[in-house]
């Protein structure tokens, strides 16, 4: 039956959500379907061609017109269904790649290797193109009009301004107004909060 | 309803209904699993709604001016309407009772649709059934509907609060008890253990009923609960 | 989306907070920095005094830099919390947080089914502030305050749950629940307000027009 394919793919998108509304962290996604979706455009192709067939014999007068419109319709809406299926799922999949280029800071995902690891090889090369320029989008519009305050911030309101940090990891130097900081893991300190949340972020330390 | 990206309405939208075709049609018997030949009049035939919905409005009118814009619009209308607009067209097919929809099942939400097993009639119940209303603008199917919907949302809302008073009683075991409930259900059907923080409550039946939008409504409900008593008991 | 999926559902409970922190509370500062006290001057008559007033740069100059060590005036809680934190003031706490008051408000819960008593819109997040950070400023036993706020709670909670029978498609009204009881029902009320509204809405489709699946077949 025509459909059943997107019907598949709309599945693994469904599934790929649960797996991601589970995990309270970071949203990954599964491997980009390339096959089922060539198979569906193909589909999509055969169906167009049967519309054409379609519209020629009823213009030569060949066929009962009120059957063929049957015929035609269901063809057409097997086309919208395919077409409705395949864009849901690049847009499912499009969010997934907005919200991990916010959990980054719009930092390079795929070369910079820091923060949340999405692994390359499952995604599109266009989805790779767009989230290295969405993620571009978020740096520039950080470092623009927006620069005087953080939108890739914490969205947790502050609550005291300083506060008691012990490192995670080794993260070297740090230089704040109240003096340089050298992050060797185990240590603890009593910063500025605003100085260290970005290396909270990104786990190299945690609030005490 | 969802929008038209929405994950869930297009999987509610997939599912079958059965029909009736009015008419005898050349090239559809691939709906029947009959590939080239024709679909004849009377057959019945199981059809996703996206499929049933348009073919159950659309008349097969003998008009040739009767272009695509006309039959966009009847199809943004609801049944009724164009049943008036088009009195003399049988549509191309009729739509025939769901199982979803039997009398049987009508009658057990009237008992109790509490101890009703949505998830076992159809993972989809809540929003099919909306479909369906909203193809008949059928008021008494209305009623039901949102009878059962606020009746058993009180059951979601007692599990999503239940659950946060044992989290934080008894941790530990949370933590096991709900290991173990997803190895056991590993092998499931996806649908059973997506149930965002199932633990304690597994052992009660009506959390493994409810349908995708309820599920839906409980996790967001479970986690807003869950946050404001962590944030008590910072 | 940059914010995240609960986020966009309701407030976060430290959202709330600092909503809350930002209302003002009375307070007895235990420092001065009003700049002329009348009987200073004749006091000390000695210029290096000067040192012991305090002056906080703000751009509220009536309150803050106007306190009087040991006389009531009134800061945002935050400046409250941050001036307690230093033993720079007590907090006064107010006047339904007291055992006495809370047992009065848990006997109108128990006596009226279908209503909430009166109270501040912040009362849950204020006392639960209050208890963390000033719990030496009350004079009733906090642990006795504590199990109140709780029982009112979750009285409250219990007639809030018996209430959710009443929901409906179109109206809901949650007279005296405070800013974060509602914050907490949000998700669920919305949903399945929404919910209803909806199916109310598909089987009264001809009179609201609200079906509206765009389904466009042009070609």
């Amino acid at each position: 039956m025509y459909g059943d394919l997107a019907n598949k793919l709309i599945l693994e998108a469904k599934r790929s959500k649960q797996l991601n509304s589970r995990s309270k962290d970071a949203s990954k996604l599964s491997m980009y379907h390339e096959e089922l979706i060539r198979n569906i455009l193909k589909e999509i192709s055969q169906l167009k061609r049967n519309t054409n067939y379609l519209r020629e014999q009823q213009e030569m007068g060949n066929m009962d017109s009120r059957v063929a419109k049957c015929q035609y319709f269901v063809t057409l809406l097997c086309m919208e269904r395919n077409k409705r299926c395949l864009l849901a799922y690049q847009k499912f999949r499009n969010d997934v790649l907005d919200s991990l280029a916010w959990e980054n800071n719009g930092m390079d995902l795929l070369h910079d290797n820091v923060g949340i690891t999405q692994d390359n090889s499952d995604l599109s090369p266009q989805e790779q193109e767009y989230l290295k320029e969405y993620s571009q989008l978020i740096t520039e519009m950080k470092g623009g009009i927006l620069s005087d305050i953080d939108i890739s911030g914490s969205l947790d309101p502050p609550s005291d301004v300083f506060i008691d940090v012990r490192v995670l990891k080794d993260a070297g130097e740090i230089q704040t107004e109240y003096g340089v900081f050298n992050l060797i893991k185990d240590s603890q300190f009593f910063v500025r909060q605003s100085d260290i949340e970005r290396l909270i972020q990104q786990g190299y330390v945690q609030k005490i | 309803m969802g929008g038209y990206y929405d994950i869930d309405d297009i999987l509610a939208e997939s599912v079958e209904v059965p029909c009736r075709f009015n008419y005898d049609v050349p090239g559809l018997g691939y709906l029947e699993g009959a590939p080239g030949k024709q679909i004849s009049k009377n057959s019945k035939v199981l059809l996703p709604i996206w499929l049933a919905r348009i073919l159950a409005i659309i008349g097969g009118s003998d008009d040739d001016d009767d272009g695509n814009e006309n039959i966009t619009n009847q199809m943004n209308t609801s049944m009724n309407e164009s049943m008036i607009s088009n009195s003399l067209v049988l549509p191309f097919i009729e739509l025939l009772t769901p199982k979803f929809i039997t009398n049987k099942i009508i009658n057990a939400i009237k008992a109790s649709p509490e101890s009703l097993d949505l998830h076992a009639i159809n993972s989809y119940f809540i929003e099919v059934w909306s479909k369906w209303i909203n193809l008949f603008a059928d008021k008494n199917l209305s009623l039901i509907l949102q009878d059962l919907i606020l009746k058993r949302s009180i059951e979601i809302s007692n599990f999503a609060s239940n659950i946060m008073t044992s989290v934080y009683s008894n941790n530990q075991f949370d933590h096991t008890a709900k290991n173990d409930f997803f190895a056991e259900n590993a092998a499931d059907d996806d649908a059973e253990y997506d149930v965002g923080n199932v633990n304690n409550n597994i052992n009660n039946p009506f959390i493994l009923t409810m349908d995708e939008y309820e599920k839906k409504v409980y996790r967001k409900t479970h986690n807003s609960y869950k946050d404001t008593k962590a944030w008590l008991y910072k | 989306m940059s914010l995240p999926p609960h986020l966009q559902e309701t407030f976060s409970p430290d959202e709330i907070q600092f909503i809350v922190e930002n209302e003002n509370i009375k307070i007895f500062p235990r420092i001065t920095t009003r700049q002329t006290v009348r009987n200073y001057r004749n006091l000390s008559g000695n210029g290096d005094t000067n040192k012991t007033r305090w002056k906080l740069i703000t751009s509220d100059e009536n309150n803050l830099n106007n306190m009087v060590a040991m006389q009531t005036t009134e800061v945002a809680l935050w400046v409250a919390l941050l001036l307690k934190q230093q033993n720079k003031c007590s907090i006064i706490a107010p006047s339904w947080l007291t055992v006495k008051e809370l047992s009065n408000k848990i006997r109108y819960e128990e006596s009226y089914h279908d209503r909430f008593s009166p109270m501040p819109w912040d009362w849950l997040v204020l006392s639960n502030i209050l208890f963390k950070k000033a719990a030496d400023d009350f004079n009733d036993p906090i642990h006795e305050l504590r199990t109140k706020i709780q029982d009112l709670r979750e009285i409250r909670q219990l007639k809030v749950m018996k209430g959710l029978e009443q929901l409906n498609e179109s109206h809901l009204q949650l007279d005296n629940l405070s800013l974060m009881e509602i914050n907490e029902l949000r998700p669920f009320i919305a949903d399945i307000m929404d919910k209803l509204r909806e199916v109310h809405a598909s089987a009264n489709a001809n009179e609201t027009q609200s079906q509206s699946q765009d389904i466009n077949m042009s070609i």
